[in-house]
Formats: structure tokens, sequence, C-alpha cells
């Protein structure tokens, strides 16, 4: 009787411990990711139309994609082999989105670029990163080489341009490989815009074993 | 009950992400399915370019992740072929383990070429980098075999990453390769001199006529330090 009660005892102990840690948040299960790319990202007079866009990622199992063969916005801009991706891990997002052969006409002036590319990568409890690479670009005819240092800014007349636009947001950062607005703020064209953050709700959770 | 107590506490540590290995990747030689993602272009021998936006991986359970855009601007390669000549991915069929820093992924296409409107395509990549360039290679078959085999490889422009495996990978890597080895359309091409072979670097002009790989290969391991395996050849980066 004695040795009876005291399996049952052990029985109830053993399951109240097995619920209690499939109800315990895991470590995986507590991130909270946020990632997106875009091949394009433009607005003209308040109309936005993004080319070979993601969309928001899902969580730490998803990934996901875009991409056209080309790409255009009437009377602003073409692009081709147009590419996007997302994906989420429970430790990291890495997001990256690349135009080729990109000819932006804005303000009257001609941007064009073999290739425009974006990657930004964060990884749990450390800052973001974001890689750009931009070749063959040339501003209103004349080449111009990015120096690879963020947030390189141009001047011409009637534009703002910024190459390997680099912005820190929580957990994470956004990637913005061409970013180039007209001063009156009617127009402004992202080609290559990646975002990759990730934070946790677990930190101060103790340690189970 | 002892068991039955033990097994209650196995499930408890699995339940509680204790145990996170993927006990495939642990006990099989091939490693977990992962994702590639990259962009930019290859420029041809008469310096046009090969623009390309390319992914793969196994997501959900199968190798059906990815997609390929890819516009040659005039590299001659497809007689019939239009300039610029587009190739645009409808679908994913395999994704595949080559090397640890190697990975192929084959699918379907449309083209703008009339006389191959429908093909199936297998690009081969390598994340090289930081330590040498990136490599992509796309391979064109119909159901007269391969007629479009892209070369020189070097990426010149842009980026390939090979990304760790991810949850939802629950797939495997699709077994062998999808590039057709021994460089395709190079070994099959006639010569009389190694000059004819020129398009196809590694390959030489044989005594029986025809253009040869000069060494052979599967994957970048197998060339040697600061070499890589292209189109199944073993070339100098």
């Amino acid at each position: 009787m004695r040795y009876t009660r005291s399996y049952r005892w052990n029985v109830v102990i053993a399951t109240v411990v097995v619920a209690c840690l499939a109800g315990w948040p895991s470590a995986a299960a507590a991130q909270t990711v946020m990632g997106q790319a875009s091949a394009v990202q433009a607005t003209v007079l308040g109309i936005t139309t993004g080319l070979a866009d993601t969309g928001t990622l899902g969580g730490i199992t998803d990934a996901r994609e875009a991409s056209q063969i080309t790409g255009s916005v009437p009377s602003l801009l073409t692009g081709e082999a147009l590419h996007a991706t997302t994906i989420g891990w429970p430790d990291q997002v890495a997001s990256e989105a690349s135009v080729g052969n990109l000819n932006l006409t804005i303000a009257g002036s001609g941007i064009s670029a073999d290739l425009v590319m974006a990657r930004a990568q964060s990884g749990l409890g450390s800052a973001g990163t974001g890689l750009t690479n931009i070749a063959g670009l040339t501003i209103g005819g004349v080449p111009v080489f990015p120096t690879g240092s963020p947030n390189q800014a141009l001047s011409l007349a009637g534009l703002t341009i910024v190459l390997n636009e680099q912005m820190p947001a929580a957990g994470g950062i956004v990637v913005n490989a061409l970013h180039v607005r007209t001063l009156d703020g009617l127009t402004d064209v992202v080609i290559g815009s990646t975002k990759a953050t990730i934070t946790s709700s677990t930190g101060s959770l103790p340690s189970l074993f | 009950m002892r068991t039955t107590i033990s097994m209650l506490s196995v499930a408890a540590l699995v339940l509680s992400g204790v145990f996170t290995t993927d006990f495939g990747s642990a006990w099989a030689q091939t490693p977990s399915c992962d994702f590639m993602t990259g962009g930019g272009f290859i420029v041809f021998s008469n310096g046009t370019h090969g623009n390309f936006g390319v992914g793969g991986g196994c997501k959900k359970g199968s190798p059906t992740w990815g997609h390929l855009e890819y516009v040659d601007h005039g590299s001659g390669l497809d007689p019939t072929a239009p300039t610029p000549f587009n190739v645009h991915g409808t679908g994913v069929t395999g994704y595949f383990f080559v090397g640890p820093t190697t990975r192929d992924v084959s699918g379907t296409a449309r083209t703008n070429d009339q006389s191959h409107p429908n093909v199936n395509y297998c690009v081969e990549v390598s994340d090289n980098d930081p330590g040498g360039p990136d490599t992509f290679v796309i391979q064109l078959t119909d159901t007269s075999g391969p007629f479009y085999t892209s070369t020189p490889s070097t990426v010149q422009g842009g980026n390939i990453e090979i990304h760790k495996h991810n949850p939802s990978n629950t797939g495997s890597f699709s077994s062998g390769t999808c590039l057709v080895s021994g460089g395709g359309q190079c070994q099959s091409q006639s010569c009389t001199s190694d000059d004819q072979c020129a398009a196809c670097p590694g390959f030489f002009c044989s005594a029986q006529g025809s253009c040869q790989c000069a060494v052979t290969c599967t994957s970048n391991a197998e060339c040697g330090k600061n070499n890589f395996c292209v189109n199944g050849c073993c070339l100098p980066a």
C-alpha cells in the first residue's frame, strides 16, 4: 500500500514537471523577428510602388522571397533581375535585395547602375550589420565611386542622394543601398531596401538546467 | 515505473528545448538543408553582362524554395536568343549540396528565345568570400540537352550567400548535382586547335578533335587552393 502511494506521487510529480516544461516559453519561441526586403520602393505624389517586395517575415521559421525579370515605375525607373529575400532564424535575421541594370530619371537627372544591392543582418544581442554593393554607378552621366562608408551623401541640384544608407532600428538595422529624394519630398525612391531586426523577451528568464 | 519516469524526463528535456540538435544532421553525413541567396552579374569574354538574382533552399519539407531571374546582354552563347536574353524561373525542382561552399539549384523557366521558350535551368553558385570571388554558372537545358552554359563564372558585382540551416528547412538536399558534368556544351564542341576552346576556360583541344577539360571535378575542394570547380572543370581564380 505504501509503495503504491509512492509510485502514484512520482507519476503526479513527473506529469506536473512535464506540463510545466511544455508550457515554459522556450528560447526560440520567445524571439521577435522582423525582416523585409524589396528591390524597389518608390513613392511619387503619395503613391508607393514596391517591386520584388518580400512582405514582412512571419517569424523565426519563415523565409520569404520575391523576384521579377524586369520591373519599372512609369516615367521614373527601370531595372532587371530584381531579387529580394528575407530569412529568419531563432538567433538572427538576414535580408537582401538587388537590382541589375538600373536606369532612374528623377527631377531631370539620370542615375544608372550596373548593380545595386543591399544586405541587412541582425543577430540576437548584437548590433545589426549592413552591406551594399553598387557597381557602375553614374549620376548625371558622371561616374560615381561609392566610398563604402555608411550614409554617403551626394549633392545634386534638386535631389538628396544617400549611398549605403544605414539606420539603426530596435534590435537591428535598416539598410538602403541607394536612396534618392527630391527636395520637395514629392518623390522618394529606394533601390535595394532591407530590414533585419531581432529582439528577445526571455533575457530575464532563469535557466532551468 | 522508473522507465516511465525516465521517458517523461526525456520528454521534458526535449520540450524545454535543451535538445535542439537536428538528429538527422547529427547522425547522417549530409548536412542539414539550408538557404542560398544571391544577386549580381558576371562579365562575358566580349564584355557584356549577365545579370542575375537567385535563391534556393528547403522550406517546409521540400527543396522548392527559391527563384531565378537572369538576363544575358549579348554573350552569344545561345545563337538563337534575342538580346537581351531573359530567363525567368517558374519553379524550383531541386536544391543540391555540392560542397561546403557550393550549391546547385534547379528549376523550370520561361525565356524570350522562341527556339527555347521553356527550359530547365541549373544554377551552380559558390560562396567563396572573403577568401576568393563568388561564382555563378547557369546552364539551360531543353529536350535536346544542355544548349547554354555561361562562362566565365566569377561574380564581378554582387554577392552569393549560403545561409545556415533554418528550423523551416525540414526537407533534405536533392541528391547529386544538376549541372551536367564535364562542361556541358564545352565538352562536345568540336575543334582543331586550343583557340577554338577559348570560350570554355580550362578546356583544351584533344587529339579526338573535341574540347576537353584538363582537370575534371565536382567541387572546389578537388581543384586545390585558389582554383574553382566550374562546369565540372577546375579553373584558376
